[in-house]
């Protein structure tokens, strides 16, 4: 066993005796850098991991009628067995080995289920497939604390939010407790890999039960069109992305290492729900879905969510200088209750939505420029980029001719990356300088 | 309580639970009452579990003036409020008429049977306000085959479905044929 991973061992143990919080034994750890080596044996042997699950599930996908279902559903139990049993054998002396192992008997026990499924024709929408694997698997990630049966259940979680169409109270109550059981695991163990999988998961749970609620209402009202009621998905997730954003944050994160999670998250999320806005399809359908004036639910998300983003920033210490921080989230609220209030039935919707993408993506530049965060601030140039692109292709892809459409794009591109680039690299460079050189925050 | 311990516990667990999965659909197959339906075929494959063709039953739609109704909310005049019985279990009872079984009434809670008949558990997926009709899921509408061999069955419009419902109402597909002409 490396010493890393002896010293991980030994800190959850005193974490579980009582003996150092689990901000101290994050404390403790990050004193010991694991090389790269290390994390590269870790990626190797879960790839390894996930292609063998993989295979084996495919193998009982093809339903070989030549081995017979009972032998199947035999083999498939005893390799679970055997995953299991080789993971616990080799978590003496090859703790990296043993977790790879174990993740595979988690995939085996869902394969198992499919199978199952599979030999007595249950039907292809089986959302309770995916909740008994979860089930299944949630167990080993509590009992044995372990990273990669928490990031599988994290993933089945948001499979299984996604697919489940049912509306019933239990199963919300029971999807907002596998989440409180997840979040929970993330923060204890603490899990950055299984924790960005769980927001995703999150984000999606949210989505979707804000749109099953919403078409119960317009249901109720008779004023229903489904595919209009489509456009509320990017809004409620850039509501949602963008308090990510503010969440990196708060104190719970930054000790445990989490803010990077939450700021790349924040910003990605938010960045792809603001370019979906811009697309002219999306202002069509959200005239039309506005037009009957039910988007007042939309309201109260949004009131929510800024008082949900208020208190994340009070928390974090004096509101004015916060609020100065998170740009990018005043802008993003400005921009939904604009699309709200001010939009709806206007032409210039579109044009708004487009101007409001660049503002944002500003904001981010802004927003790192003043935490002199090199990360958040590369990714504002990167979604700036982007949506530049987008537009030009927008624009003149119907107006130049093809030739000069590709050769002005190609010089612009290629002269203000390399402008951009010189800018970017002064400031860092100035940046890092003021800070007496480097510190997490400088990772470009 | 010891690592290997926990992780043994939950390996016999997990087995259990397949073989529970097993047995709670064996149990179905083994002492369910065999219902021969008229089938009407569609296609696809599914990522977990490979190819599959998906089934369409003549009990799939029921017209509501054909069958005895006994859904509390279904006097209405302009069809039902179907989120009464979205996603609740509602009760087809089943009886053979010819070589097929059909069904003869509808029920929001279990109904009492008379000789010859069959329950099934169903789902209401939508109320067909246009043609007044119920759209039903009853769990069977996929049948999974080797690989190849979903074209072929998909290819035939004259399919019949050996399913088998237990005292509970739970159906399981038997066998999916071409009917013989």
């Amino acid at each position: 066993m490396s010493r890393i991973s002896w010293l991980k061992k030994e800190t959850e143990a005193w974490v579980g005796k009582g003996i150092v919080t689990v901000d101290q034994a994050g404390r403790i750890m990050e004193l010991y850098p694991e090389d790269n080596r290390n994390r590269l044996i870790s990626a190797l042997l879960v790839l390894g991991a996930i292609l063998v699950g993989a295979g084996i599930i495919l193998f009982f996908a093809s339903n070989w009628e030549y081995i017979p279902k009972w032998v199947r559903v035999g083999i498939i139990i005893a390799a679970m067995v055997s995953f299991y049993l080789s993971s616990h054998l080799a978590s003496g002396g090859y703790p990296k080995v043993s977790a790879a192992l174990l993740l595979l008997g988690c995939v085996a026990f869902g394969s198992g289920i499919w199978l199952i499924a599979q030999i007595f024709h249950i039907n292809s929408h089986f959302p309770n497939g995916i909740l008994f694997w979860l089930l299944g698997v949630l167990p080993v990630a509590f009992f044995l604390k372990e990273h990669l049966p928490l990031a599988l259940s994290s993933l089945l979680l948001g499979a299984w939010v996604a697919v489940e169409h049912d509306l019933s109270p239990f199963v919300i109550l029971a999807a907002v407790f596998l989440f409180a059981a997840v979040f929970y695991l993330n923060y204890q163990m603490p899990s950055p890999f299984a924790l960005a999988v769980s927001l995703i998961s999150a984000v999606i749970f949210i989505n979707k039960e804000i749109y099953l609620v919403y078409e119960q209402y317009l249901n109720h009202n008779g004023g229903f069109r489904p595919d209009n009621l489509l456009s509320i998905v990017p809004i409620v997730t850039l509501l949602s992305g963008q308090l990510l954003a503010v969440m990196a944050g708060v104190s719970a994160n930054s000790k445990r290492n989490f803010t990077f999670i939450y700021s790349l998250l924040g910003i990605v999320i938010s960045g792809f729900s603001l370019y979906l806005m811009s697309f002219v399809e999306f202002s069509r359908m959200f005239e039309k879905f506005s037009r009957d004036g039910t988007y007042w639910p939309l309201l109260a998300l949004c009131a929510i969510s800024v008082g949900a983003g208020l208190y994340f920033i009070k928390k974090q210490g004096d509101l004015k200088s916060g609020m100065k921080d998170n740009i990018p989230w005043l802008v993003t609220v400005a921009a939904v209750l604009m699309v709200l209030l001010v939009s709806p039935g206007k032409p210039y919707l579109v044009v708004m939505l487009n101007l409001v993408m660049f503002i944002w993506a500003l904001a981010v530049i802004a927003a790192g420029y003043r935490t002199q965060n090199t990360f958040c601030f590369t990714l504002g140039i990167l979604a700036f980029t982007f949506f530049t692109i987008t537009e030009y292709f927008n624009l003149f892809w119907e107006m130049l001719p093809k030739s000069l459409f590709f050769m002005v794009g190609g010089v612009v591109l290629m002269v203000g990356g390399a402008l951009l680039e010189r800018q970017r690299r002064k400031l860092v460079g100035s940046w890092k300088a003021s800070k007496g050189g480097g510190g997490d925050e400088t990772r470009a | 309580m010891k690592r290997g311990h926990k992780l043994f516990l939950i390996v016999i667990l997990q087995v259990v639970f397949l073989l529970g999965m097993v047995g709670f659909k064996y149990h179905t197959l083994h002492f369910g009452a065999p219902v021969l339906l008229k089938t009407l075929p569609v296609d696809p494959w599914d990522m977990f579990r490979g190819e599959y063709v998906r089934l369409g039953y003549e009990i799939s739609s029921i017209k509501r003036g054909g069958i005895e109704d006994n859904l509390n909310a279904s006097g209405q005049v302009n069809g039902i409020k179907q989120e009464i019985y979205q996603n609740k279990t509602l009760y087809v009872v089943l009886e053979k008429r010819g070589n097929y079984w059909s069904a003869v009434s509808i029920w929001d809670k279990k109904p009492r049977l008379k000789d010859g008949q069959v329950f099934i558990k169903a789902r209401l997926q939508y109320y067909d306000n246009r043609r007044d009709e119920y759209r039903l899921t009853y769990g069977i509408e996929s049948y999974y085959v080797p690989e190849g061999e979903g074209k072929k069955l998909e290819r035939q419009s004259n399919l019949e479905a050996l399913v088998r419902v237990d005292r509970f109402g739970n159906a399981v597909i038997e066998t999916v044929s071409i009917i013989k002409s």
